[in-house]
């Protein structure tokens, strides 16, 4: 996203104007605005390289206590997993902004959460029972270990077990519900960004954000797949339209466009002829969803995950046996009509110079 | 140090300043809209520009191949060649009306090139021709070779560059089968060559606005030399003693140009062109290499003192990388 050249000084002088902020003058700016452990600072390809380092590391601490004998019972498996996470929260909650240690905790959390849950099945017997402490554990987590890359796993983690629940407990279609409840929250989370990061709730911006977005992509994948049993998808489908529409109302307000303008009706319009091809297949809604929100928060990474879900998408569609190969002909080549038709209305549009 | 205030307000930096307490959500909202970060009308017109046509051209395109996939007994012989030839011609009938600066003609334009694949594809079974299947690839490439250059589109030379590795992947495999084959390593020198185009196109012409190719393209040559230099690491330590009878010469030469073109990425994308994502991405196979060497290493000594000492050493070093990766970064804003 390519921004206006402007320095810092300049732009909280026109805030000020505006009594958005406080004159530099008066309130200087804070010296750590150079702190290179902010969060919100490190680039998404620096934070894969932690993840895939803590998850390696964790991997190998974990082979390290079933090879050292110290994990040989359920107790043990139970007890070593609560101390490995209670250390690595105090761990990161001592040292906070210390990378190695930092790197530390990361691996000790994932491998005492391996243990534990691996405890909890154990001693429980019971899937569904084991899946909802995960969820439990996965709250306690988020709440308590303060790291933006676990805090989005975690949500992840949470999605997986409440959708292994619904699959155990053979109410797939419960599945709907936990999908609309997901991109709901995925709106309201980017919605209220400026108020997150300006907020107290800050640290959640980001776990939030991305987390509940990857989780919705993941659950729309299981329209491809026959195995969980689900049906029923246009009720996925029509939820995701429905909040589609609630977006598209709130970008054209951003811009000063009243619904009933031809630029509203527009934007309407085509959300109701792309809800034809794809009522059976919410895959393409919520790819369209993470497009749009990466759009109107000017957020390049949103932009790429949701591009490469699409892709992802529409590769792995191809496979899927419960709709006939004509049929998903139909659907992609009624999708590609819609959005050609619509960027032909938009041209329109355009060129009129109506609004 | 220079004075903050003369720093350019970028999303980042503007997002800091909110989470410091310094910036309300409101301060913030505007903030980011005065500097670009979030889009006004025109620049959601361009957006939806692009994103319109480039999905509508790909959905259609997905159908279309869907389409004839389902139809194939179907069809008779005509109508499967009528099909294809008549939606390339439509399709560089297009990109010609619309012109091959605007997007919608260069999007006509890859679909042509991705659609004479299909028609290579039913020509080769149809006609039983017999052919390898990596000579479907070589073609395709060759055949839409004049259009990549024309097209004047990023995306189309990247997909062009698939295709080329593809068919190296499958000439290795249907002709010269075996571990003796330099699979990895031509595999590595064509990305490479991708990497060096797409280094020299950038900045000389407006058209090649990205950075994802170059970084994509990196990514595989750092894959396809790690996964030699990976091999020899791990049969040195299962067979010391014909270690040289065992790996051909031409994998036993791989870590040192891995070496080698590690040593460049880091001096290239550090000085003559910053780019952090390049420098993450050597950091995280130097990671790689050296806990695969002391993994390995230590297993003949002691397997559980192994996974204690490698699960120390990759956190270490992913420690160290992270470091150096942040200072790079802060040296780079503070002198922006």
């Amino acid at each position: 996203m390519s921004t206006t050249d402007i320095t810092l000084g300049a732009l909280l002088d026109e805030l000020a104007e505006e009594s958005l902020v406080t004159p530099i003058s008066e309130k200087p700016l804070p010296s750590t605005l150079t702190s290179d452990a902010d969060v919100e600072q490190t680039p998404w390809y620096v934070k894969v390289l932690v993840g895939i380092s803590a998850w390696i590391a964790a991997l190998l601490l974990g082979f390290f206590f079933g090879v050292a004998g110290l994990i040989d019972t359920t107790e043990s498996l139970l007890i070593w997993g609560t101390l490995l996470m209670v250390a690595a929260i105090v761990l990161k909650r001592w040292r906070p902004r210390a990378i190695f240690w930092g790197q530390l905790a990361f691996a000790v959390i994932l491998a005492g959460q391996g243990l534990f849950v691996f405890g909890m099945a154990d001693l429980s017997q019971d899937a569904t029972l084991t899946a909802l402490i995960v969820v439990g554990l996965e709250l306690v987590i988020l709440l308590l270990y303060p790291d933006s890359i676990h805090r989005t796993l975690s949500i992840l983690i949470m999605a997986g077990a409440l959708t292994f629940v619904v699959y155990e407990q053979e109410l797939p279609n419960l599945i709907h519900l936990l999908t609309l409840v997901v991109a709901v929250g995925s709106v309201a989370v980017w919605q209220a960004e400026s108020w997150l990061l300006a907020g107290p709730l800050r640290a959640f911006r980001t776990p939030l954000g991305y987390g509940l977005v990857l989780a919705l992509f993941g659950l729309c994948l299981l329209t491809l797949g026959g195995w969980f049993g689900a049906t029923l998808w246009w009720i996925s489908a029509a939820g995701l339209a429905l909040i589609l529409l609630y977006l598209i109302i709130q970008i054209l307000r951003d811009l000063g466009f009243p619904l009933m303008s031809s630029m509203g009706l527009w934007a309407i319009g085509a959300l109701l002829l792309l809800c034809v091809p794809a009522y059976q297949t919410p895959g393409i809604l919520a790819a369209m969803l993470g497009l749009l929100l990466g759009r109107w928060r000017g957020n390049g990474l949103l932009l790429g995950l949701a591009a490469a879900f699409l892709l992802f998408f529409l590769s792995a569609y191809y496979y899927n046996l419960e709709i006939t190969l004509l049929n998903k002909s139909y659907i992609l080549m009624a999708t590609g009509v819609v959005l050609l038709a619509a960027w032909w209305g938009l041209r329109r549009i355009a060129t009129g110079g109506t609004a | 140090m220079t004075d903050l205030s003369q720093r350019q307000a970028t999303p980042e930096r503007l997002r800091h300043l909110a989470t410091l307490g310094y910036l309300d959500h409101r301060a913030l909202a505007t903030g980011l809209q005065r500097i670009g970060a979030t889009p006004d009308a025109q620049a959601w017109a361009r957006f939806l520009h692009y994103f319109l046509l480039t999905l509508g051209a790909l959905f259609l395109t997905s159908g279309i191949f869907f389409f004839i996939a389902f139809n194939w007994d179907e069809l008779p012989r005509f109508g499967r060649f009528g099909v294809i030839e008549g939606a390339i011609l439509v399709t560089v009938a297009i990109a010609h009306w619309v012109g091959l600066s605007k997007l919608g003609g260069k999007i006509a334009l890859t679909v042509a090139a991705l659609l004479v694949g299909a028609l290579l594809a039913i020509f080769g079974q149809e006609y039983q021709s017999g052919a390898d299947s990596y000579t479907l690839f070589a073609n395709w490439a060759l055949l839409i070779a004049g259009w990549v250059l024309i097209a004047r589109f990023d995306l189309l030379w990247v997909g062009w560059l698939l295709l080329l590795n593809l068919a190296l992947t499958l000439f290795w495999q249907q002709v010269y089968p075996g571990d003796e084959a330099p699979v990895p390593e031509t595999l590595f020198a064509l990305n490479v060559v991708g990497l060096l185009l797409w280094e020299w196109l950038d900045g000389r012409f407006a058209w090649w606005t990205h950075r994802w190719p170059a970084r994509l393209t990196a990514l595989g040559a750092f894959g396809f030399i790690l996964w030699p230099t990976l091999t020899n690491i791990l049969v040195f330590f299962d067979n010391y003693g014909e270690y040289l009878e065992t790996v051909p010469l031409i994998h036993r030469i791989a870590p040192l140009i891995y070496l080698g073109f590690l040593a460049i990425v880091i001096w290239v994308y550090l000085g003559l062109r910053p780019d952090l994502f390049m420098v993450t991405i050597a950091f995280f196979s130097i990671i790689v290499v050296l806990t695969t060497l002391i993994g390995r290493a230590l297993i003949e000594v002691d397997e559980i003192l192994t996974y204690l000492v490698t699960s120390i050493a990759v956190i270490g070093q992913a420690g160290i990388a992270v470091t150096m990766l942040r200072r790079i970064q802060r040296r780079w804003e503070e002198a922006t």
